[in-house]
């Protein structure tokens, strides 16, 4: 077994009084797709958003517990967030483009963090990344029109494009086809595992089949516990939990 | 059977004849406002019409070099001149009183209009020429039949020599209507014939323009930091509500504050633009503040979301994502509320900016005067021809004001269709 | 119902399957039944309805397999609910096997004229026809049941009848020593015992399925 690229122990979050996640201990492998699923309010969003802490923008959220990545402690007061965030990516549930140009938007990271000393860098990153996200022959004509003038699918590849321009180590995606329809979802799926070559990936769907297509791990979670992970083929065929068997069957239990 | 018709039941009737008077209600006040609307700029404009034109005599003026030195033209008694002349019209005048009454044909501007005349032109020095000047008030309002002659000669502004002269002068062709361009160009007067609008104006523009240049920065600064950063705690509550309250605060009480602050405390100067508009500046702040953070609320978090997520630091987010989407939206605030501050009076009478401004003011150091104020002043007036000019400012007033309106709808689309 | 599924059509969808499983399981039982009966008394008048039951067997088996198949083309069940659509296609498969095998123990009614020197031997494929008709009942009502205990039984059950088939071998083997001109009839009565022997291999695949079913575990790859 590789070594786990991120790995939370007895990781609990809190918002206010209410606990959220409860004593969490997951491991998640590098260039692998890890789904987390599970019913809604059961925290596996919030598991996400606490990768890039992106939950320090709730108030009263707090942390407790452990949770590394490449070895590092996410919640140190040495980290800087922004420096956190421009290695570990996001891709939002709804596709969320900036309201510029296509190519702005992909832009726009590599000039915040200065990762292109000149315009022709600039240009050829821009490039890159469309092509990685699969975009580049759709819109390589287009790229002065707005962000927004794209299908929905092709939106969402475009926020996966920018989120890839800053060459992150992780890329986290919370719910990223659920606005899509089954052709764009298709696309995305086919996007997500090509991708997973470079990139260690963890997504968050509503969409047990989805889950099963594009992953490699799963994990289940409920009412902020996680109940089992372990390789998508084991936890689709022969989950180990019964609550897990109930859930991805589609059972009351 | 399926029934779709209006006798399927479901107490049809009853709820069909509640939407018919609703609608009606609705369209009657619609009716009654607008003939509230059509009435006012009715009324307004009846009244306006007399600013149109104004009143002119020729009058033949002895200009000979003797009189008047060509070197130092002011100093020559132009009144005295335009006297003789109306002398020499009618020399039959010959008591004090009759001749006052002669003299006050022409509007006490008129010696100033022949120096002007000269001044631009010394070529008519050296004969007699016939000039034309504005005439008196009186005049104008008589030859529009706005004096009742059929009251007793004691009771009207005009005596019946007068009369006589005027119709011997409009025989003649000595009396003429022109457009009266004075009026927008020129500055305030004890006369309501020369009496003009642009000292005011142009107070009132300089007055917006550091109101505008104080409040909206500030403003905006403002509302950005409480939305964006302040941390949500009771103080930023209880500023947030102290905000609201000082949206509601009348303006005169805001006047107080820049009488005591900026006059008594700082000594700043009376009566100048520059501390109108920091007065006024003071009581569209809330207003603006309180646009400007509903205009950012609107943008979607997604936005910020995103930028956060690339790793943008948050100022970064909110400059680069949120601000360019809220700035239509915070521009029509600060437009609104500049509009507001321009219809003020209250606060401007507070600091002393209800001075008699003849000339235009050159800067915002200069004492000036503005629109809403100069209105009060003309509602003030005694004269019966300020009525007119009064209904005039408003609707000058009213066209600015449309003007902005129309800047602000101009700037938000504009702004609104880059993405 | 504990565990019900969401949908509960899926539920209905996923127990018609099992229902049908287990009819046509009664039905190969009483067709074996029957068949073996016919051979005993060598009454050939029966053989005509037991080809005419097969038939039908073989079109359970095809109703099954098409439930099956647009159950899964329609609910993408996963898991359990997965193996419980697909391995019913392999137990009516199965099922469908040994009424073939019925079929023919029942055409062999016809062919035989006496048992003469088989009677012993005759006896002996008896026996294993009864064992078969009690495993498939057990198998039946393990799948019933989600029993992998009495499904681990069927399997272990299985040996008797290998032994019972060797015996009948070496019995037959015996008979034709001693009485030649009987060989024909003998062979193939090892033939039918071989069938039997068949018979019972299929009653353990579906006992290994209905292990399969319950644990997600595949015997036949893990043995």
């Amino acid at each position: 077994m590789t070594r786990p690229f991120i790995a939370a122990r007895g990781m609990n979050v809190f918002y206010g009084d209410k606990q959220a996640l409860f004593d969490i201990d997951l491991d998640i492998e590098a260039n692998k797709v890890t789904a987390l699923i599970g019913p809604s309010g059961c925290g596996k969003s919030t598991f996400l958003r606490t990768i890039n802490r992106m939950n320090d923008l709730i108030a009263n959220c707090r942390f407790d517990g452990s949770l590394q990545i490449g070895g590092q402690q996410v919640y140190d007061t040495a980290v800087d967030v922004v420096a956190l965030r421009a290695q570990v990516g996001m891709v939002f549930q709804k596709p969320n483009p900036f309201p510029k140009s296509i190519f702005d938007n992909v832009a726009y990271g590599l000039k915040i963090h200065g990762l292109a000393s000149s315009k022709s860098e600039l240009q050829d990153r821009v490039e890159w990344s469309l092509k990685s996200a699969g975009l580049w022959d759709e819109i390589a004509n287009r790229l002065d029109q707005p962000g927004n003038s794209l299908s929905g699918g092709q939106q969402q590849r475009l926020c996966i494009a920018r989120t890839i321009a800053v060459q992150p180590k992780v890329i986290l995606m919370d719910e990223p086809c659920s606005a899509l329809d089954p052709i764009a979802t298709a696309v995305i799926e086919d996007l997500i595992d090509s991708l997973r070559e470079d990139y260690s990936i963890v997504i968050v769907t509503h969409s047990m089949h989805q889950a099963a297509r594009i992953s490699q791990r799963t994990a289940f979670f409920h009412l902020g516990r996680l109940i089992e992970a372990g390789d998508t083929t084991q936890m689709f065929t022969t989950p180990r939990e019964e609550q897990t068997q109930n859930y991805i069957t589609g059972r009351t239990g | 059977m399926i029934n779709l018709t209006k006798q399927a039941g479901f107490d049809l009737a009853r709820r069909h004849r509640a939407e018919q008077r609703f609608q009606w209600a609705g369209r009657l006040a619609i009716l009654t406002s607008l003939a509230f609307l059509v009435f006012m700029t009715g009324s307004i404009l009846i009244d306006a019409a007399g600013v149109v034109r104004r009143t002119q005599i020729a009058v033949a003026v002895d200009l000979k070099s003797g009189l008047v030195d060509p070197a130092d033209i002011t100093s020559a008694s132009f009144g005295a001149i335009l006297k003789s002349g109306l002398r020499a019209q009618f020399p039959e005048v010959s008591t004090r009183r009759q001749k006052k009454k002669l003299y006050n044909l022409v509007s006490p501007e008129g010696s100033f209009e022949i120096k002007r005349q000269v001044r631009d032109d010394p070529a008519l020095l050296g004969g007699v020429q016939t000039l034309w000047l504005t005439a008196s008030d009186d005049l104008d309002l008589y030859l529009r039949g706005k004096i009742d002659t059929s009251l007793p000669e004691n009771r009207r502004r005009i005596s019946n020599a007068e009369v006589t002269w005027i119709e011997e002068l409009q025989q003649a062709g000595q009396i003429r209507r022109v457009l009266n361009w004075g009026f927008l160009t020129g500055g305030d007067s004890r006369e309501p014939e020369i009496a003009g609008i642009l000292s005011a104006l142009i107070g009132s523009l300089f007055s917006l323009a550091v109101c505008f240049s104080l409040s909206f920065p500030i403003g905006i600064g403002a509302a950005i930091y409480l939305e964006e950063f302040a941390p949500k705690n009771r103080i930023s509550d209880l500023i947030e509500v102290n905000i609201n309250n000082l949206a509601a605060v009348p303006s005169i009480v805001f006047g107080l504050l820049g009488l005591s602050i900026f006059l008594g405390y700082m000594g700043l100067l009376r009566s100048s633009p520059l501390v109108g508009g920091m007065v006024l500046a003071l009581m569209t702040l809330p207003t603006i503040i309180i646009a400007a953070r509903a205009s950012l609320r609107s943008v979607p978090p997604s936005f910020k979301e995103a930028a956060l997520a690339l790793g943008a630091t948050p100022v970064q987010a909110v400059f680069h994502h949120v601000l360019p989407v809220a700035m239509p939206g915070m521009l029509t605030g600060a437009i609104i509320g500049m509009a507001q501050a321009l219809g003020e009076t209250a606060p401007l009478l507070m600091i002393g900016m209800v001075a008699f401004i003849v000339d235009l003011p050159q800067s915002i150091l200069e004492p000036a005067t503005a629109l809403p104020v100069q209105i009060f002043l003309w509602a003030d007036s005694p004269e019966r021809a300020f009525t007119e000019k009064t209904a005039a400012a408003i609707i000058v007033l009213l066209i600015f004001l449309i003007a902005m309106n129309l800047i602000a709808i101009l700037l938000r689309r504009k702004l609104e269709q880059r993405f | 119902m504990k565990n019900a599924h969401i949908v509960a059509r899926f539920d209905e969808d996923l127990s018609k399957i099992k229902t049908r499983i287990l009819e046509m399981g009664k039905l190969v039982i009483s067709q074996i039944k029957d068949a073996s009966a016919a051979l005993e008394r060598l009454d050939a008048s029966e053989v005509d309805r037991l080809i005419a039951t097969d038939r039908r067997i073989n079109g359970m088996n095809k109703d099954i397999h098409n439930r099956a198949e647009r159950l899964i083309a329609l609910r993408q069940p996963v898991a359990l609910d997965l193996r419980q659509a697909i391995l019913p296609i392999n137990m009516a498969g199965e099922l469908e096997r040994i009424g073939d095998h019925a079929k023919s123990t029942a055409k062999l009614a016809r062919k035989l004229s006496d048992a003469g020197a088989g009677e012993q031997v005759m006896r002996m494929v008896q026996e294993m026809s009864v064992l078969l008709q009690t495993m498939l009942a057990q198998a039946l009502i393990a799948y019933s049941h989600s029993d992998i205990k009495l499904a681990a039984e069927v399997r272990e059950a299985d040996k008797e009848v290998d032994r019972l088939n060797k015996a009948v071998f070496a019995a037959a083997l015996q008979a034709i020593r001693q009485s030649p001109a009987e060989a024909e009839a003998l062979v193939r009565l090892i033939l039918l015992a071989r069938n039997f022997e068949r018979g019972g291999d299929h009653v353990v695949n579906m006992a290994r399925h209905v292990h399969q079913i319950v644990t997600g575990e595949d015997l036949k790859a893990s043995s």
